[in-house]
């Protein structure tokens, strides 16, 4: 560890140094006119990505606090940053399809893995918000891309809004914590506040916290923007924004929740009780939701949503203080389900994208008769679909047993009895889209049929098929490795 | 690699084989799909008479026949873990043997041939896999990947509904086992492995009742987890009132797969209740063995009214097997040495017998088109040899003495009477009324005036008969001499039997 610049150590900051370095470099490399450069981009962005994680990798040498603790590193801090540039990578491969000849759509994408990396160790107020505005606002650039079509601009304006009013409501949270705290630092302000007793506009500050991540990871009552935004994104940009800035919102509030919990608690609000509520409601929300769609996309948003609520039961865990073993085992069961749900996640909407490119739309009717007119998308949309459900032997029955594992041993029967209810309910709409594929006949006569029948995968698409569902059968039948190597880092 | 991993796998070898086979020749999938039944049939032949009639195994390690074991997910204390004892090893000779005559039943499937005789062996690979997993993880595993080809085998080559009966199939099943999974769970994290010290998903770990320990010293628990898993395993069976997807699943799926959903699906239920029940929880099984016998009756009883009612006479076989199975539950619930072997008796037999009476219904559909009882008529007249097969599977069903339901129906109801007397007499009732439904059906099918319509109707053909004559011999060999598979099961089941008697009580 080599101080570079007097007594700052710009180590730890390496691989944020490479992608923001790499994106600059796309940048200049962007300035050429040429025919492919979404091309061009989209490769070379891929490489940085893979030199990004190899490096990211080397972030176990460099646990500890930095730039004055603003900036945490241990091994979930690892893990996050190689999450994202595996998320960012295939989007960026799905984002070919759509923008061949525009460069920048896969620099914004790229610019916002900077901020996530940062939101995966912020443990600072400031950072936390600057980190969170980092992954935004490229995002609401993304959603609205496609300038012609009128959803998409609806869904840039409504995510920019809903956005707005959430990053106003955690900045007011933050600037709230640090006027009674008098330091920005999150486990400096935990302290603090801690011991300075009970008072009203605390209890306020940490509600707009929650709420101001909640609308990031679309927690219910916060989730309204999630399907319009889903809906009207181009489909790459939505199988992005519903996998890394999620994980990324997910980050920041595992960062969060040392501070909540014991706060709440000191507040007489159970935190146990308030994240059984979110999770139960989030979950049950998005599956019932999801039941009445009949654009794809929609239903995927819902589907999401209900994942997000999953996935906040490892968060109900965590607020109820769990020890040791439980602590691991928790983190790492929450670190498992994102990893299952990136793959299965991002395969699904490729697989809607690909059929919304040829059909024209993504409505679940051109679904029907897939089976018949193209059966390699239909076979991979059905893998990720089960996986999605929880059935054996996918990656996603693997996160769900997981999750179901840390709540049984924290013995939280009544949310786990409701996530399997959940469980049942999912089935039922995710087999719906199955059915559709291979139950039904195709209308032969269509356009979207004849072309459907007539579209091929190609080499990219080939290879965003194996990258995707490779790892959701592997991490369904041979995951111990994964969950060791997570058991590892979730300290 | 030994015969017991060979047995499970093979079928998803073949059922990958069979996926990168030509389209265009369906006559090679059909044959290659019955190479590899028959191999996995071979193997079980093969270790018929290798397999050891005094090891008892259910909570023995050591008596557990051709165990493989191997590492997976050390990690979380799940293993690869398989073997047989006298329980699961008459079932998984049931499950090779109806795989592979049901693949000759379902020649006549020319829709999307490889994706039928795909999915049908990767059914089989989760039939096998469920009955000599030994690890609850695998188990479950295995369990669902069940789910998963029966779900497009009724869906996609069923009847007119068969999308509705395939969609509640597949609800009523998942639901029953996320609640075995967080029943599964509970016990996990309060079972202890005396070795490592660390939570095992080792079923056998699991039965050893020295090893629970945290909340599984709680009654209400034990309570709790006994219905969880009855649940699960009820909805297989199916038990009253979980039943109502079976008829459903029955009348639109294709023969072979109703031939394997009642010969096997179900038996999965109970055999589910005796390996896992029973044996993990025998104090709560032995509390609740009222419960078991009480609604082993209801189901004799509503399974055979509702036969009677039928018009459809698929509908009637699937309402048949509800009725039969409530003898299985009524005898085990006995733990008597009789009703133990009784029940896995009734079990296997039942298997031979409501696969040979599917099979039967799909010849007469496959020449009429449909399956109304009331639409034909002295078919004795038309097809003679169709009426001698059919006598036999009838009769066996009723349980005429000489063939192989008689001696598993007497045995469940000997072992039965010296504990339920009250209910056993009931469910003698179920006798009565089964021969009321099949004598009323053969009479209404075969005999009085011969429906015009019908009169060409061809007899039964050779292919047909290929797949019920060995059925048909099974049924008589074991209704004259039942030893070869009762010898099969005797040792475990008196065992286990014995197990829950002395296991205690809850109260």
């Amino acid at each position: 560890m080599s101080p570079l610049f007097g007594d700052v150590n710009l180590q730890p900051f390496l691989p944020e140094l490479v992608v923001a370095g790499g994106l600059l470099l796309l940048l200049l490399l962007n300035l050429r006119k040429s025919g492919a450069r979404g091309e061009m981009t989209a490769a070379g962005g891929v490489i940085l990505l893979a030199i990004t994680a190899v490096v990211a990798l080397r972030g176990d040498e460099t646990v500890g606090g930095y730039l004055f603790d603003s900036v945490m590193q241990d091994g979930v801090t690892v893990f996050f940053r190689i999450f994202f540039c595996v998320a960012t990578a295939i989007s960026l491969g799905m984002l070919v399809f759509s923008f061949r000849t525009d460069g920048e759509p896969f620099l914004l994408m790229l610019s916002g893995v900077v901020g996530m990396f940062l939101l995966a160790g912020a443990n600072d107020a400031v950072t936390l918000f600057v980190a969170l505005e980092l992954v935004s606002i490229p995002s609401y650039v993304l959603a609205g891309y496609r300038r012609g079509d009128v959803r998409s601009a609806e869904a840039a304006l409504k995510y920019v809004l809903y956005g707005a009013m959430s990053s106003g409501m955690l900045i007011y949270g933050l600037s709230l914590l640090y006027g009674l705290s008098g330091s920005t630092n999150l486990l400096e302000m935990a302290s603090r506040l801690g011991a300075a007793g009970t008072d009203t506009t605390l209890l306020v500050a940490l509600i707009l916290v929650l709420a101001g991540i909640g609308y990031k990871v679309a927690m219910v009552p916060l989730h309204f923007w999630c399907p319009d935004v889903y809906e009207g994104s181009p489909t790459a940009v939505t199988a992005f924004l519903s996998v890394a800035p999620k994980a990324a919102g997910f980050a920041a509030l595992l960062r969060l929740m040392p501070v909540f919990t014991p706060l709440l608690t000191a507040y007489g609000v159970n935190a146990l009780t308030l994240f059984m509520i979110a999770s139960a409601v989030t979950m049950t929300f998005g599956n019932l939701g999801a039941i009445w769609q009949t654009s794809l996309k929609r239903l995927l948003a819902y589907s999401s949503i209900a994942h997000a609520g999953y996935i906040l039961m490892g968060f109900a865990v965590l607020a109820n203080n769990p020890s040791g073993d439980l602590y691991q085992e928790t983190v790492t069961a929450i670190l498992f389900y994102l990893v299952a749900y990136l793959f299965m996640n991002l395969g699904a909407f490729w697989v809607v994208d690909h059929v919304e490119r040829h059909a024209g739309s993504d409505s679940i009717a051109h679904f029907r008769g897939l089976g018949k007119t193209s059966l390699l998308p239909a076979l991979m949309l059905s893998v990720f679909l089960f996986s999605l459900t929880g059935i054996p032997p996918l990656a996603g029955f693997i996160g769900k047993f997981l999750l179901f594992a840390v709540l049984v041993k924290g013995k939280l029967f009544a949310l786990v009895i409701i996530a399997a209810l959940n469980t049942v309910v999912s089935l039922f709409y995710y087999v719906r889209v199955i059915r559709d594929m291979f139950l039904s006949e195709p209308d032969e006569q269509a356009a979207s049929a004849v072309a459907l029948s007539k579209a091929k995968l190609g080499v990219l698409g080939g290879a965003l098929s194996l990258v995707t569902v490779i790892p959701t059968l592997v991490l369904g039948l041979w995951w111990g490795p994964l969950a060791e190597w997570l058991l590892m880092r979730s300290w | 690699m030994g015969p017991l991993t060979f047995m499970t796998f093979l079928p998803a070898a073949g059922a990958a084989v069979v996926a990168f086979l030509p389209r265009s020749k369906p006559n090679l999938v059909r044959w290659t799909t019955l190479l590899f039944t028959a191999a996995v049939l071979a193997i079980g032949i093969g270790l018929y008479p290798q397999f050891n009639r005094g090891l008892a195994g259910i909570n023995q390690p050591e008596s557990f026949q051709f165990v493989e074991q191997a590492r997976w997910i050390p990690a979380y204390g799940i293993g690869y873990y398989v073997g047989v004892d006298g329980l699961s090893f008459p079932m998984i000779l049931l499950t090779a043997l109806l795989c592979f005559l049901c693949i000759p039943a379902s020649w006549g499937i020319d829709r999307a041939v490889k994706g039928y005789h795909a999915l049908f062996l990767l059914l089989e690979t989760g039939m096998i896999g469920t009955f000599v997993s030994l690890d609850f993880f695998l188990f479950y595993v295995f369990w669902e990947l069940m789910l998963l080809p029966m779900y497009f085998l009724i869906g996609i080559w069923g009847g007119p509904r068969r999308v509705y009966a395939a969609i509640k199939f597949f609800l009523y099943t998942l639901l029953g086992s996320v609640l075995m999974l967080i029943v599964i769970l509970v016990l996990y994290f309060n079972v202890r492995d005396p070795v490592s010290g660390g939570h095992t998903m080792n079923m056998l770990q699991m039965m050893a009742q020295g090893n629970h320990g945290g909340i599984l010293s709680l009654n209400l628990v034990r309570t709790l987890l006994f219905f969880g898993l009855y649940i699960g395993f009820a909805i297989k069976v199916p038990v009253f009132p979980f039943h109502t997807w079976l008829p459903d699943a029955h009348v639109e799926a294709p023969t072979a797969v109703s031939v394997i959903l009642a010969g096997i699906l179900l038996k999965m239920g109970t055999y589910g209740l005796l390996r896992v029940n029973y044996a993990m929880l025998p104090d709560a099984t032995r509390h609740f063995a009222w419960f078991l016998a009480l609604m082993g009756t209801i189901n004799i009883l509503y399974g055979a009214f509702c036969a009677m009612a039928q018009k459809d006479l698929k509908k009637l076989v699937a309402y048949s097997s509800i009725s039969h199975m409530g003898y299985v539950m009524l005898a085990m619930s006995a733990f008597t040495p009789a009703g133990m072997n009784g029940a896995v008796l009734q079990m296997f037999n039942h298997g031979i017998i409501t696969a040979m009476l599917f099979l039967l219904v799909g010849v007469i559909y496959d020449r009429a088109h449909h399956r109304e009882i009331a639409g034909f008529g002295g078919l004795a007249n038309v097809m003679p040899r169709y009426l001698g097969v059919t006598a036999v599977a009838f009769f066996a069903s009723m349980g005429l003495p000489g063939l192989s339901g008689f001696i598993s129906e007497a045995l469940c109801f000997i072992g039965a009477f010296p504990v339920w007397q009250t209910l056993t007499i009931l469910s003698v009732l179920g006798i009565i009324i089964t021969a009321g439904y099949l004598l009323w059906t053969i009479q209404r099918m075969f005999f009085g005036p011969v429906n015009e319509k019908y009169a060409m109707l061809p007899d039964i053909n050779a292919r047909e008969l290929f797949t019920l004559i060995p059925l048909a011999l099974i049924v008589i060999f074991l209704g004259i001499w039942p030893h070869p598979v009762l010898d099969l099961m005797n040792t475990s089941m008196t065992y286990l039997g014995e197990l829950v008697r002395q296991g205690g009580s809850l109260l």
